[in-house]
């Protein structure tokens, strides 16, 4: 099964046509543009990039037809181990004070083709569960100081069984995110009754606190469901309540999702009424945000090697990109080409100077920005994580088009030793841009994959590494005319970013691979051809609604593919 | 941005607890071999670099690894090795190995200790060669095996990097500060009041580990596939630590104290005081016994952000290292040299300090074998088809030494060197890796 969706990271083969001396170093999974989750071409016997051939399923209905006739086949039931930030998050919302505790135990960072809450990237080896125990030693000490923290009645005694009771049935309702059940509720008090008769009611309690936050379902959230007639199996209240905030809050869920998940009134009804109200404020940025970080690889903003621009103005790069993010989704139309062509940002006064717009008295203030800057690529923190022509090129073709690079030519030597080569030594000298861009596009061996997203980084080659407007490189003029590749509905010339930016946003095939994104991350693994009519149906939806994002998630969250799973499958 | 366990935290640990942290195993040690055992239980020591060993470390022209080979007996050791000269008839250099799973532009990352193709859902596709050792040589240690390491870039899983796993989407992350790693090797984990105190708290802990896993135990019990493998880790990590717990408990009160890492908690990155801390404390766990296998990984030749600097290799030397195209004044051999002498030099540190370790009738390098493996590199900085490994130590005799093995192309991989060391130290395994790469154990090496 796991074979059925495999997927070649494009970086494999691309590398080959560099090592015959291409004079751009084509962007790694470090340095930039490997593939996210995506859908090999290969896979997708389709003219439209990130269309996958449907395989059929279970029956199920799609997203955007709740309970419609769509067959599609279901994710299967799984545990999700937390991630350091969520843990962190719901551990500090359990007790008063954490200061001084390195909750975030074991900082997992993941390769770009991985969302980082992906449940493949989390586990529980021997290291974090030691770092774990230690950390429940420390957070123990709240219930040293102040047992009430648990329930206020401890504070008088903790020898009554019937407080111990109902604040331990409380507690694990806060700290599992469910309710636990009659027998989990009697295990937990037949422990705490032996702590006592062991060590008595002060040690008792704190250790039991110790084994709640130690349990499986403290640091993993369950997606497994209640098996019904048809085989499937309907996520809980709880865990819809937890896949919801989780997905879009990064966190638990407040007050309001538990109260519903409390009533069991977590259908599709009030999914979508609990998504809209989530969306409706920025409780849903830090998800989302999130979300656009890792598919558009921002965390990879760095300073060095950018002398142009302070520290300080790169090191905003990022925040004002989410500012932007949250501008564009919560105070204008929430559209994908609102994000792709926005003529606007949120900036400080020293963020208005790097962008030459009119700049804000103080602090962030939104601004036009001049007519070049067109939408999330044209910003500082796109350009800076993608440095370079081919970064960037690759980047748009891996994760706004969904597509990955043909495999090298059969000729291909990858003996190294043909650097001696390189451009630079034929000339003699160092090549100029446009000596790299001939041969990158001229020679087969460069041209099997620059020319697949070369020019798609040509038209922002007006900004240098910093992200910061240049005229001209050492006095050598910018060729900014550049085309679209591999669209299948846009392909074609394109000169300079508001002219790429524009040709993206109207792509249709940018839309579904946008579609294709979300849903792989909202439910965080890898989509593969089982996957198909789930995210074809999202897709559909998501350009009938003319690119509302808000919808499009909407629409995910009350689909089959979001409440419901298929069972867990045995190891091939 | 990481934040690290607290200070308070760690210098308890270092109280009472590491004392009787170390006693069960090193009284076992003792022990046995007061009770005459003949041979120690073998060790095993992998130490990986990412990033292979740079464009002339191991191209089929490499400069690097160039040396007379009168034949495989004889053969003078290459200049950049020249630190384990002194251990000439211990070494022994396999060359020209394939690992085909590389997955990315700058290394096998998970691929280079598995093996295994990378999953489509990310993270290890196999479990890697040293906790397989580690499931016979460390069945009955306080740590099965430890892994300890650096990046350059502060990641646990980059491809540049080679990283552990216990299976397929089970990473096995390695401890980056060597201070860190010491605490929770050698820490204990509980506050310690007085003697009395401490074993009832003990106690108390032991308790409350065993009703956690067999929380965890029930549940995996009731799940499937990759669902149950997942918990089937979190079992083994809890018992692990129950264990560990339990051997504390039956030896408290006498104490032999290693020597923690003399740097800063958080210190971590290419720093030489670093890669000296996380070798020190490799050293004190076979010394103490606190465990039979340890993984160092080391960030390899890339040379960005001025990793190699304390050698006097420029900021921005990856073109040079990695690709031979820009000539710095060092040139790019001489710099690839000098970082693989660097690492030999650490290397022969270690092996030195084992052979100063009196166990049975010689020395702890006697029993254990050193596999120095690189992650290939990638096909982009290096042939994945032409990977060195290097090897020092017999496994009490179980493994040829001193010979230099040379293949030709995709005759032999990187896993059926890994196979020959494993069945050197005992493990029952006739296969390891993808199996359409395993052809088997490698004859000449074994003894």
């Amino acid at each position: 099964m796991r074979r059925e969706i495999y997927f070649q990271v494009f970086v494999s083969v691309a590398a080959l046509a560099c090592s015959l001396g291409c004079q751009e170093e084509l962007p790694t999974e470090r340095n930039g543009g490997a593939s996210a989750p995506g859908v090999a071409s290969g896979e997708a016997p389709s003219n439209m990039p990130g269309v996958m051939a449907g395989t059929g399923g279970v029956s199920g209905g799609a997203p955007g037809v709740p309970g419609g006739s769509a067959t599609c086949a279901l994710p299967p039931q799984r545990y999700s181990r937390l991630t350091p930030e969520a843990l962190e998050s719901k551990t500090v919302s359990l007790f008063p004070n954490t200061s001084g505790i390195a909750l975030r135990v074991l900082p997992y960072s993941p390769t770009p083709q991985v969302w980082s809450h992906e449940t493949q990237a989390l586990s529980v080896p021997q290291q974090f569960f030691d770092e774990w125990f230690r950390v429940t030693e420390d957070l123990a000490a709240n219930v040293d100081r102040d047992p009430g923290i648990i329930d206020p009645c401890l504070r008088q005694s903790i020898g009554d069984d019937a407080c111990v009771r109902s604040a331990m049935s409380a507690f694990l309702e806060r700290a599992w995110e469910r309710p636990a059940s009659a027998d989990e509720l009697d295990g937990t008090m037949q422990f705490f009754a032996g702590e006592v008769a062991a060590a008595g009611g002060a040690t008792a309690l704190r250790q039991t606190v110790r084994k709640v936050l130690l349990s499986p379902f403290y640091l993993f959230r369950s997606e497994v469901g209640v098996a019904g007639a048809d085989g499937q199996y309907a996520l809980s209240p709880w865990e819809v309540a937890g896949a919801l905030s989780y997905f879009l809050t990064g966190k638990g869920p407040d007050a309001e999702l538990v109260q519903a998940a409390k009533g069991g009134q977590l259908g599709v009804v009030e999914v979508r009424s609990e998504a809209q109200r989530l969306l409706a404020s920025a409780e849903a940025s830090p998800g989302l945000v999130r979300f656009f970080d890792e598919l558009l690889g921002l965390q990879r903003v760095s300073t060095a090697n950018r002398p142009q621009v302070s520290d300080a103005v790169i090191q905003s790069l990022p925040e004002e990109t989410h500012r932007f993010i949250s501008a564009a989704l919560w105070q204008k139309d929430g559209l994908l080409r609102t994000l792709l062509t926005g003529n606007f940002s949120m900036v400080t006064p020293e963020l208005a100077s790097y962008y030459g717009a009119t700049a804000p008295q103080s602090g962030w203030a939104e601004v036009a920005l001049p007519d070049y800057r067109r939408g999330i690529l044209t910003q500082g923190s796109f350009l800076t994580a993608h440095p370079g022509i081919t970064s960037r090129g690759v980047t748009i073709r891996n994760k706004l088009l969904c597509l990955e690079l043909p495999p090298p030519p059969p000729n291909v030597n990858q003996d190294l030793t043909k650097s001696a080569g390189s451009l630079e030594a034929e000339l003699g000298r160092k090549p100029n841009r446009a000596e790299v861009r001939a041969k990158h596009m001229s020679e087969a061996s460069c041209a099997a994959c620059h020319s697949q997203v070369d020019p798609m980084g040509y038209p922002l080659d007006m900004f240098d590494n910093a992200g910061a407007y240049r005229a001209d490189v050492n006095g050598e003029a910018l060729d900014l005319e550049g085309a679209i590749v591999g669209s299948g509905d846009v392909d074609g010339k394109v000169t300079g970013p508001a002219e790429l930016t524009e040709k993206l946003a109207a792509s249709g095939s940018v839309a579904r691979c946008f579609a294709q994104q979300l849903y792989s991350f909202a439910s965080a693994r890898s989509v593969g051809p089982s996957d198909s009519c789930a995210v074809s149906a999202l897709a559909d939806g998501f350009a009938k609604s003319g690119g509302d994002i808000r919808q499009l998630i909407v629409s995910y969250v009350t689909s089959d593919a979001f409440l419901k799973r298929s069972p867990m499958q045995e190891t091939p | 941005m990481t934040k690290s366990i607290s200070r308070r935290s760690f210098q308890r640990w270092l109280g009472l607890g590491a004392a009787g942290a170390l006693l069960a195993p090193l009284t076992r040690r003792l022990l046995a071999e007061a009770e005459g055992a003949a041979v120690a239980a073998p060790r095993f020591f992998v130490f990986t670099d990412g990033n292979g060993w740079g464009h002339q470390g191991m191209s089929r022209n490499a400069e690097l690894l160039n040396t007379t080979i009168r034949s495989p007996t004889d053969w003078d050791v290459p200049n950049c090795l020249q630190a384990l000269a002194p251990y000439r008839s211990e070494l022994s250099i396999v060359r020209g190995l394939y690992n085909s799973h590389d997955g990315s532009q700058h290394g096998s990352g998970w691929a280079t200790l598995s093996h295994m193709p990378k999953p489509a859902q990310g993270g290890p596709g196999g479990i890697s060669i040293d906790r397989l050792v580690a499931q016979t040589l460390g069945a009955a240690d306080p740590f099965s095996s430890i892994a300890l390491g650096l990046s350059e870039f502060g990641r646990l899983d980059s491809p540049a990097e080679c990283a552990s796993a216990d299976g397929e989407g089970q990473p096995f992350p390695a401890f980056n500060t060597p201070v860190r790693a010491f605490a929770n090797i050698f820490g204990n984990g509980v506050p310690m009041a007085d003697q009395g105190g401490a074993i009832s708290l003990l106690q108390r802990d032991k308790s409350l580990l065993d009703a956690a896993c067999a929380e965890t135990e029930r549940l995996e019990k009731t799940l499937v596939g990759f669902e149950r493998q997942k918990f089937q880790q979190m079992v083994t990590s809890c018992r692990g630590l129950e264990g560990r717990l339990t051997s504390r408990i039956s030896t408290l009160g006498t104490a032999t104290t290693p020597t923690a890492p003399a740097i800063a908690l958080d210190r971590t990155g290419l720093d030489p005081e670093v890669i000296r801390g996380h070798v020190d404390v490799a050293i004190q766990a076979f010394a103490l016994g606190m465990t039979h296998v340890a993984h160092l990984s080391v960030f390899g030749m890339d040379a960005h952000n001025d990793g190699w600097g304390f050698l006097g290799i420029p900021g921005d030397a990856h073109e040079d290292l990695m690709h031979g195209t820009k000539p710095y004044t060092q040139g790019h051999t001489e710099c690839v040299r000098l970082i693989a002498d660097y690492k030999a030099r650490e290397l022969a540190y270690f092996w030195g300090k084992l052979k100063e370790i009196p166990e049975g009738n010689g020395t702890m390098a006697d029993s254990t074998v050193l596999i120095w493996v690189n992650s290939g590199g990638g096909k982009h900085h290096d042939g994945h088809d032409y990977n060195p490994i290097v090897i020092l130590g017999n496994a009490a005799g179980k493994l040829q030494a001193g010979k230099f093995i040379e293949y030709g192309i995709y005759q032999r991989s990187v896993s059926d060197v890994f196979l020959s060391v494993a069945q050197a130290l005992g493990v029952q395994a006739q296969s390891f890796g993808a199996p359409e790469d395993s052809k088997g154990p490698i004859g000449e090496l074994l003894a």
